[in-house]
């Protein structure tokens, strides 16, 4: 039991830090106004701000090459996955 | 005193400029470490630059010194506006920023001096390490009395994980570096592996992450100009995450004589940690969906998409990689550091360099120096990460498999040689990118405009905005 107090411990006191923390909030009404929360992070600071989207070849370079990095990925994984499995049923 | 200069966001706008310089260096280590890789003896025995002390010092100075930085001067400004009221204390938040930079030069320069802890991303000796808490401490201390003194009763999602950064990271910094023990910062045996991987793995998911995903929570909703898709499961999100994220750290120790308890808890933790990420992830998804133009002309916005879809594949492959099976070809090789970079670099990194330019100029009240100088570093970055993951990804892969097959280490150092010379040559990105973002960052603090924008800006605004 000693061998492991001080990892317990750490696990024990972020556990306890987050229940006091969730019970504050439940008391303080944090979770009541969800909808009105939703608006927290926009100001009226913003009204005065330019609102301009992209063009759409800037839109579609982006977005293609965000998707090639996505496609890489997958197939790396992909490839991962299929060693060990290959590795496993050989062994 | 200049030092401490109490000035609306000056705390926010020092941690900002700091991360940029330190983001430099970072990439210089990391460029030297690379070098190593490809030619062990080029840089001769030159005692301040061998792997063993550059490595960690790259891993740190990018840790805490880049990311941390900004995530922290990001937190400070978004604190302020959710909860719409400023900082508590402008000048203890420029003590901690001090502290907080003191203490990752004097790490750091002690590494170089060959003092180290030998712990992954605990190396920093016993000082540096108590000035660490010290910063977190007067940082929590600063958002705490803000947060209590605030106007607006509700706490927005990004508070509650600006919080939970704070105090998880002090506990697990606090127990991860075993400060009791100042000599060693370890404890003994098998119990302090599993002590340090739980430190390890919280550095990346208790401080990164949630600091990433409060920039990314604040900022998404004020590119696309609309409100949160829904709070409930933001807060949904931020709960499971602080159930599920603290006890997992086990999955780096896989291969260990761990209990199996603890790996079978690691394991299916890891698994269930798709569904805080997928919250987040579904939740901005939604807010962004049809405004996604907004997203690609906001050099902010860019980033920190970029960033989430990085974050998307990091937790993606996380969980593949905790499975036992799959360790047996991707551990101890470099198909971790690919998913390192892609965590630390790729989610947190470019997250936080997007609060960076998003913040920075509502900050100073001036446009970015150049968003032309910007937007290089963004392609720089972008390429430059791909690359690297593709690399690191296939060379671990090539590692792996020889492993399997019985190969001995030294046989396959060979084989992945090429993969270390891309890998150091694509490292010349990321420094191109640091080099750049920081001469960006630099004139846009001093509140400098790039005479062509200006010009532009003027034609198109009539005045600059
Ligand atoms: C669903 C979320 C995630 C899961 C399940 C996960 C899982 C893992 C696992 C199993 C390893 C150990 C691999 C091995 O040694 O074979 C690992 C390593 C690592 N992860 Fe993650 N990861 C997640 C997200 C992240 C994020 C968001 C970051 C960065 C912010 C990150 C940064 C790292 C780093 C730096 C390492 C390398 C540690 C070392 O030096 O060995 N991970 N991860």
């Amino acid at each position: 039991m000693n061998y492991y107090a001080g990892w317990l411990f750490l696990v024990v006191a972020s556990l306890l830090v987050s229940i006091a923390a969730f019970i504050w909030g439940l008391r303080s009404g944090q979770f009541a106004d969800q909808d009105r929360a939703r608006y927290l992070p926009l100001s009226k600071d913003l009204l005065d701000e330019p609102l301009v989207a992209a063009g759409s070849r800037k839109r579609k370079t982006n977005a293609a090459v965000l998707l090639l990095i996505v496609l890489m990925a997958l197939a790396a994984f992909a490839a991962a996955l299929l060693m060990s499995i290959k590795d496993h049923q050989i062994g | 005193m200049q030092l401490l200069k109490v000035e609306t966001n000056g705390t926010a706008k020092l941690f900002l400029l700091g991360s940029a310089l330190w983001f430099v260096l970072g990439t210089l280590e990391g460029l030297v470490c690379a070098t190593h890789m490809v030619a062990p003896d080029l840089l001769g025995g030159i005692s301040w630059l061998v792997f063993g002390r550059i490595r960690p010092m790259h891993t740190t100075t990018m840790i805490f010194g880049f990311v941390g930085s900004a995530l922290l001067g990001c937190a400070c400004y978004i604190m302020q506006e959710v909860l719409r009221t400023p900082l508590w204390s402008e000048r203890l938040g420029k003590v901690s920023l001090w502290v907080w930079n003191l203490s990752i030069a004097l790490g750091l320069i002690t590494l170089d001096l060959g003092y180290s802890q030998g712990r992954e991303y605990a190396e920093w000796i016993w000082p540096a390490d108590i000035g660490i808490l010290l910063a977190f401490a007067l940082i929590f201390v600063n958002c705490l009395q803000t947060a209590i003194n605030r106007r607006e009763k509700i706490m927005y999602v990004s508070s509650w994980y600006i919080f939970a950064a704070l105090i998880y990271t002090w506990l697990i910094y606090f127990f991860g570096n075993a400060v009791w023990n100042p000599a060693t910062g370890a404890i003994f045996g098998m119990p302090d592996a599993i002590l340090a991987w739980f430190y390890g793995h919280g550095i990346v998911g208790l401080f990164l992450t949630p600091l990433a995903v409060a920039i990314a929570y604040f900022v998404v909703p004020r590119v696309a100009r609309a409100p949160l898709h829904s709070h409930t499961l933001s807060l949904i999100g931020f709960w499971t995450i602080l159930i599920i994220y603290t006890h997992i750290g086990t999955h780096h120790l896989l291969q260990t004589p761990v209990p199996t308890w603890l790996k079978v808890l690691a394991v299916t933790g890891s698994i269930a940690m798709i569904i805080p990420v997928m919250t987040v992830l579904g939740n901005l998804w939604l807010t962004m969906r049809g405004r996604l133009g907004f997203f690609h002309q906001d050099i902010g916005g860019r980033f920190v998409m970029a960033g989430l879809l990085w974050y998307i594949l990091t937790c993606l492959q996380g969980p593949i990689q905790a499975l036992p099976v799959v360790q047996k070809v991707t551990h101890l090789n470099n198909w971790v550091i690919a998913h390192s970079h892609m965590g630390v670099f790729g989610f947190a990194g470019t997250i936080a360099l997007g609060g960076l330019y998003y913040i920075l100029p509502r900050i100073t009240g001036k446009p970015i120096y150049s968003i032309r100088l910007a937007d290089v570093q963004y392609w720089l970055l972008l390429l430059g990460m791909s690359g690297f993951f593709a690399v690191l990804t296939a060379g671990g892969l090539v590692q792996g498999n020889s492993w399997l097959n019985g190969e001995t280490v030294y046989r396959t150092v060979p084989m992945v040689h090429v993969y270390f010379i891309v890998r150091a040559a694509v490292g010349l990105l990321f420094v191109g990118g640091a080099l750049i973002g920081a001469y960006n960052i630099v004139r846009t603090v001093r509140g400098d405009q790039a005479p062509a924008e200006e010009r532009m800006r003027l034609q198109v605004y009539g005045e600059t905005p």
